[in-house]
């Protein structure tokens, strides 16, 4: 067996370096790669399951075009010589933009910009704005600290307080618990904060589980406790925080009885809490995503990552607001997050952009010209965005949908013609991650399989078939052999001097001029240089307060449906890949949702009866798990199921953006329950 | 030499890598698994703890499945490690049923199968499969004849316990506590 350096191209925090061994041309293990500091232990069940994936007897390894509700195979010539009739024929008829392009976060790699280049070269499409995941929480610490950085991985091991708030890296990035845990041995405190007692709740010394959406609140209580206590930093308020005072005002109107009430947080926990934050420092807050999937969730972290800034928890080891670090995003043009944002300039060829979190009620009603073609890749929209039956619906409207993707999706199923992706074994690429600070090669190790292309021969194929101009395209797609991609990769790295294909080949290189503790200089990139507790931006961009402030969900109150639905990740899949696979199945053998043991009881649901959970978008009917330690009023079920299981969350959901960053608000979601049967 | 495991139910996170890299290492067949993970909530909300732990066979010093076992497949190897021998396997299922762990299954080949504590890893001075890719390293293995063994030094140190006590099987997977 030979063994390759690789790095793991997935939507996920980890990002691990692994090796993998390869036999017979095939993928056959997977070993853990010690060069990376962030990931040294070796990659979670998802990579180990990639033995399977790359070898997996259900991978579409060929094209397929729907006959008469069957997928039957095509050979690339006809299948391209359809799809540029296609495209010619729209494009006459209702011009570029009644194409629908559609791209998500199913791979990573700096090769995905070609597709962009040859729409481009079309002549446009629609495209989408905004992103599913984490946008308002991004651009809440851009607009109070100037960018998106924390402090190096490791660095947990430095704190003396942790606070988990709204992640469980037990589930999500487990290799964050390795610090974590070399922390807690020193003497660390760690406070978990989650409406579930989750699996990373059972290392720590206390327990917070706040009513979903209101995290906020408790962010203020706690800062004023620590206001009222003059347990606050003055030196760091005064040489780097701008509008401390304004704030201080705002916040000390805050009831804490009544926060308490309405977080559903006993008033001497959140006392606790307070206590922690004011005599212990250093401090590291590591905020999940999930509390900024609320419409209130951009000013949620506001009001959380203002702990840090009062209590001086910035720009020190240990001491470290930890949301994302894209440090090692060397290559981007524009930093995030403002690229989820429409694009102001009207001319460009995407000039129609619509958004993600609201594209099923979108594409419905949009003219001039109607979209008629879609095109998806690296994403499974049917099944991942919100409200996603009316997307179904809206995709079944289209003329013709191209589908590429590597197994039968939900997004797949509704092709008209699905081409085959290659995977990440297939094609070299250069990854970066945003948790850790380094860059990496992703190795080509093995040949595609089947009749698979990657999707830069399919788009350089594509263009040679529409008979781009010969200049055009070798200026903006690769050619297909591997000599040419790994030219086209060298091109990409040579700006960046300490960087070279050579050098990512023998493991992952830490990004050039990254801070191995972020904001160590005390330079903020914000309009006034400091801390911007308060942002004049956040105004003029988003409408919302200058000031970081709780607003409550409007539906939690007059929703006449009682529980709260949460969406998280679990540790089994990233999204909706790999819960196709057998050794996922295993695991996960059956989708399910969670409820409490105290709302079990009143509904008379045990554990095993299928529930049916509805709400005015939609309803799934699954089994109940009770869970003795969940919150009371809500309701969890992972994303990732997909609607052939019958238990897609998105069927609940709904298309709505977040406050600011245009994030999606999946968790503005109420939901009811009641029991279908005892089996 | 007696082989023993010991897990971290203080460390160990549930991620389940134990149980993939099983199925990849011992081929597994599908929708059968050697180990698997375990997570034991008690108390009454918001007052509760949960165990999390990885469990297989506990390799038993006084084993059930071997003492009914009426062909000898299931026998002493080695260093106590209790294995199957396939051929000599009629499939009857009273191991399985004689198991207070429930860490035996029927392979879809007809045979009896379960954790061999990666036998053919250790006797090349491996770690078993499970042991090797945890990420946590809240797993130990070893010789408790061997003070120097990750796992008899370990115990030297933590307060243990074992599953099933009262089964009396004397069993040599510990679970620090």
């Amino acid at each position: 067996m030979i063994f390759f350096n690789t790095a793991c191209p997935r939507n996920c925090y980890s990002t691990c370096s692994f090796k993998v061994g390869i036999e017979g041309g095939k993928v056959k293990l997977v070993e853990p790669q010690p060069l990376n500091r962030a990931t040294p232990e070796g990659i979670c069940l998802k990579g180990l399951s990639y033995v399977e994936r790359a070898n997996s007897k259900e991978r579409i390894l060929n094209p397929l075009i729907r006959k008469n509700g069957v997928f039957v195979p095509i050979d690339w010539e006809a299948a391209l010589t359809l799809i540029a009739d296609k495209l010619t024929s729209f494009k006459e008829n209702y011009g570029s933009h009644s194409v629908l392009f559609y791209a998500a976060s199913g791979t990573s790699g700096l090769l995905n910009d070609v597709n962009l280049n040859f729409w481009r070269m079309f002549g446009g499409t629609t495209r989408v704005y905004g992103n599913l995941c984490w946008p308002a929480g991004l651009e809440a610490t851009h607009l109070t600290l100037g960018e998106n950085k924390h402090n190096v991985a490791w660095d947990i091991e430095n704190a003396n307080l942790i606070v988990l708030w709204g992640k469980n890296p037990a589930e999500t990035n487990i290799h964050q618990m390795i610090p974590i845990e070399k922390a807690l041995a020193k003497g660390a405190r760690m406070v978990v904060i989650d409406p579930r007692r989750t699996q990373s709740a059972e290392h720590a010394d206390l327990l917070i589980q706040p009513k979903p959406g209101t995290d906020a609140l408790l962010a203020l209580a706690v800062a004023k406790l620590l206001i009222e206590k003059k347990q606050t930093d003055q030196a760091f308020i005064m040489n780097h925080v701008l509008g401390f005072d304004a704030f201080k005002q705002e916040v000390l109107q805050v009831n804490i009885v009544e926060a308490a009430r309405v977080t559903g947080v006993p008033l001497n926990l959140i006392e606790k809490l307070a206590h922690l934050m004011g005599t212990i420092q250093p401090m590291t807050l590591v905020a999940g995503y999930g509390m900024q999937r609320f419409s209130n969730g951009g000013q949620t972290i506001r009001c959380l990552l203002a702990l840090n800034i009062i209590t001086g928890n910035i720009g020190k080891p240990g001491a470290c607001w930890h949301y994302a670090d894209l440090q090692g995003d060397v290559f981007s043009k524009l930093k995030e997050p403002e690229s989820y944002f429409p694009d102001p300039k009207a001319d460009e060829p995407f000039r129609r952009v619509i958004p993600t979190a609201r594209l099923g009620e979108t594409m419905l009603k949009l003219s001039n010209p109607e979209i008629k073609m879609a095109w998806v890749e690296r994403g499974n929209p049917l099944a991942q965005n919100p409200d996603s039956l009316k997307i179904r619906e809206a995709f079944r409207q289209l003329e013709f949908k191209v589908v590429v993707e590597q197994f039968m999706t939900d997004t797949a199923l509704e092709a008209d013609l699905i081409l085959p992706a290659k995977n990440m074994f297939e094609q070299s690429d250069i990854i970066s991650s945003y948790w850790n600070p380094y860059v990496q090669l992703k190795q080509k190790v093995v040949e595609p399989a089947g009749e698979v292309k990657p999707e830069t021969e399919i788009y350089y194929l594509l263009a040679k078939k529409l008979a781009f101009a010969e200049d055009l395209i070798q200026q903006n797609i690769p050619e297909p052999d591997d000599a040419s991609i790994e030219a086209w990769l060298e091109k990409e790295l040579k700006p960046i001097e300490e960087l070279s294909l050579d050098k990512l080949k023998k493991g992952p290189v830490l990004a050039p001029r990254m801070q191995e503790i972020a904001f160590s200089d005390y330079r903020f990139s914000t309009p006034s240089g400091k801390i911007e507790l308060y942002s004049e931006q956040a105004k003029t961009r988003w409408n919302v307060s200058e000031l970081p402030g709780y607003e409550a969900i409007s539906e939690n109150d007059k929703s006449n449906f009682p529980y709260q639905l949460m969406t998280p990740n679990t540790k089994n899949r990233i999204h909706s890949q790999f819960g196709n696979l057998q050794v996922i199945k295993v695991l996960d053998p059956f989708p399910y949702a969670t409820i409490s043991e105290i709302d079990a009881r009143q509904k008379n649901i045990r554990p095993g009866n299928k529930i049916k959970v509805f709400n005015e978008v939609g309803s799934l009917e699954l089994k109940a798990k009770i869970d003795a330690s969940l919150r009371p009023g809500v309701v969890v079920i992972y994303n990732g199921y997909w609607h052939q299981e019958g238990a897609c969350p998105n069927s609940l959901t709904k298309g709505q953006e977040t406050d600011m960053g245009h994030g999606t608000a999946f968790h503005d979601t109420r939901v009811d329950f009641c029991l279908v049967s005892r089996k | 030499m007696r082989y023993a495991m010991a897990i971290d139910t203080k460390k160990c996170v549930g991620c389940s890598d134990c149980v993939v890299a099983c199925q990849t290492e011992n081929d597994v067949p599908i929708g059968y698994c050697r180990d698997w993970v375990v997570e034991v909530t008690d108390g009454t909300y918001p007052q509760l703890e949960t165990e999390i732990r990885s469990e297989r066979c506990n390799h038993c010093d006084n084993s059930p499945c071997v003492r009914c076992c009426p062909t000898g497949a299931s026998h002493y190897a080695e260093g106590g490690i209790v294995l199957v021998t396939k051929n000599e396997c009629i499939g009857c299922g009273a191991c399985i049923q004689s198991c207070p762990y429930d860490a035996r299954y029927t392979h879809p080949d007809g045979y009896v199968d379960k954790c061999t504590f990666c036998m053919h890893r250790v006797k090349k001075g491996m770690e078993p499969a499970c042991v090797a890719v945890c990420p946590t390293k809240c797993m130990y293995f070893g010789d408790l004849d061997d003070p120097n063994s990750p796992v008899s030094k370990i115990l030297k140190t933590r307060k243990f316990k074992v599953l099933a006590p009262e089964a009396g099987t004397k069993p040599n997977v510990y679970y620090l506590i």
